[in-house]
């Protein structure tokens, strides 16, 4: 009995190595939730007309809104490049001006990205309303991960 | 009832009032988000103790394949039932947060879709141990399935560091929560927690009953 | 939905959730001693 618990044992471990390391070469390929405006400006061609996902902090100053047809423009950024987004619909009630926002749709043919979907994405801090705002370096830094290599 | 299970549901009912009222009441609404930000309170607590049942699988899941003692099975059977409650609190408390917040009940990034995982492996492991008749056997098959899903703990907890997601990282991790809001999270992570020791108590009690109608049966 | 809503909505299935659970085991363990004390036939409780 021992000896065959130990064999489960080795060989569950074996599978486990395994099915692990396909696992982190898998998602370290493929496992991008979302795109960079910069790495969308410096493949545009390719991911034309493909449905993805773009991420970024919504520029100051970029966001305009037309109530009467429920449509927005705005552009996102990674602190590098700019891509600007076209969006129809209602945004979550976190999404503003230098907040974080992930975007689903395709890039257009005229480079304006035609969104369908917008997430806001949140940073990772909790205070009170009372508390300072940390400086933008840090939401790109915390909002935007990827840029390691 | 035996004492220790008195004293740690007794114990676990105070510190949820206590949680509850910390929570809903005494902390302050988070400057970005408002009230609704008061879910974490039971969506981070109940992952963590997810991990603690999911941890205790592990261990108990080794000591069974050394040693083939059946009381670190039934520990680790008991662990993780009581691990895939709290994962499924995690999973709708999220997709409840979520919504208000990102504006989605879900999306599949490395976070979530992990998470999802997480609860099927365990739930896989609870309906492995139900369809193998012999106690011995499903013991050792489930105690492959409790070492793998661990591995996928890990991932599931260290995919928002390694991978582009919509979900943050962990704020407790990065000490980037404020202590107005820390110390309530803190209150109901001890409720959760001992609320899990009093569900193990019940559960292996359940378990010493099964084993003894069993051994009654086949005694004749 | 407000902000309460959300919040009422998370913790009142938190509450059934963990209410529930700690039911079935009370059931689930209850259950199981009256089937021991039965088959027992008198010899009294064995396991508590």
């Amino acid at each position: 009995m021992r000896g065959r618990n130990r064999q489960i044992l080795i060989g569950g471990l074996v599978i486990v190595t395994g099915i692990g390391y396909l696992i982190w070469a898998g998602t370290q390929q493929a496992l991008v939730y979302f795109y960079t405006p910069s790495e969308i400006q410096a493949k545009e061609g390719e991911r034309m007309g493909k449905r993805i996902r773009l991420g970024g902090l919504v520029v100051e100053g970029s966001l305009t809104h037309a109530p009467e047809t429920l449509s927005y423009a705005f552009q996102l950024t990674d602190g590098g490049a700019r891509i600007p987004v076209r969006f129809k619909g209602i945004p979550p009630d976190l999404f503003k001006e230098g907040a974080g926002a992930i975007v689903e749709g395709q890039m257009g043919a005229d480079g304006v990205f035609d969104a369908d979907l917008i997430m806001a994405k949140h940073n990772e801090e909790y205070r009170p309303p009372s508390g300072d705002r940390p400086p933008p370096q840090e939401l790109y830094r915390s909002l935007i991960k990827g840029e390691r290599s | 009832m035996d004492r220790l299970g008195v004293t740690l549901g007794l114990g676990a009912g105070a510190l949820v009032v206590a949680g509850l009222w910390m929570g809903l009441v005494q902390a302050p609404p988070d400057a970005v988000q408002g009230e609704v930000q008061r879910i974490m309170y039971l969506h981070v607590p109940s992952i963590l103790t997810a991990y603690l049942a999911f941890t205790v699988v592990l261990v108990c899941s080794i000591g069974y394949l050394v040693r083939g003692t059946r009381g670190w099975d039934r520990l680790a059977h008991a662990s993780a039932e009581v691990g895939v409650v709290f994962t499924a609190i995690t999973l709708f408390t999220g997709a409840i947060w979520g919504k208000p917040t990102w504006g989605v009940w879900w999306t599949w990034d490395a976070r979530l879709t992990g998470t999802a995982v997480l609860f099927l492996v365990y739930l896989g492991y609870l309906m492995l141990r139900s369809v193998v008749e012999d106690q011995d056997r499903a013991g050792r098959f489930a105690a492959v399935v409790g070492i793998l899903g661990f591995f996928d703990m890990i991932f599931t907890h260290m995919a928002v560091e390694w991978f582009r997601t919509l979900h943050q990282p962990s704020s407790l991790q990065r000490g980037t929560i404020d202590t107005a809001l820390r110390l309530p999270l803190y209150v109901n992570l001890l409720a959760f927690v001992v609320l899990y020791a009093y569900f193990l108590t019940r559960r292996l009690r359940l378990a010493a009953l099964d084993e003894a109608i069993e051994a009654r049966d086949l005694g004749g | 939905m407000g902000p309460w809503g959300y919040i009422g909505l998370a913790y009142g299935l938190a509450a059934i959730t963990l209410v529930g659970y700690g039911w079935s085991l009370v059931m689930r363990i209850r259950k199981r001693r009256a089937r021991l004390d039965r088959e027992a036939g008198g010899r009294g409780e064995v396991v508590k």
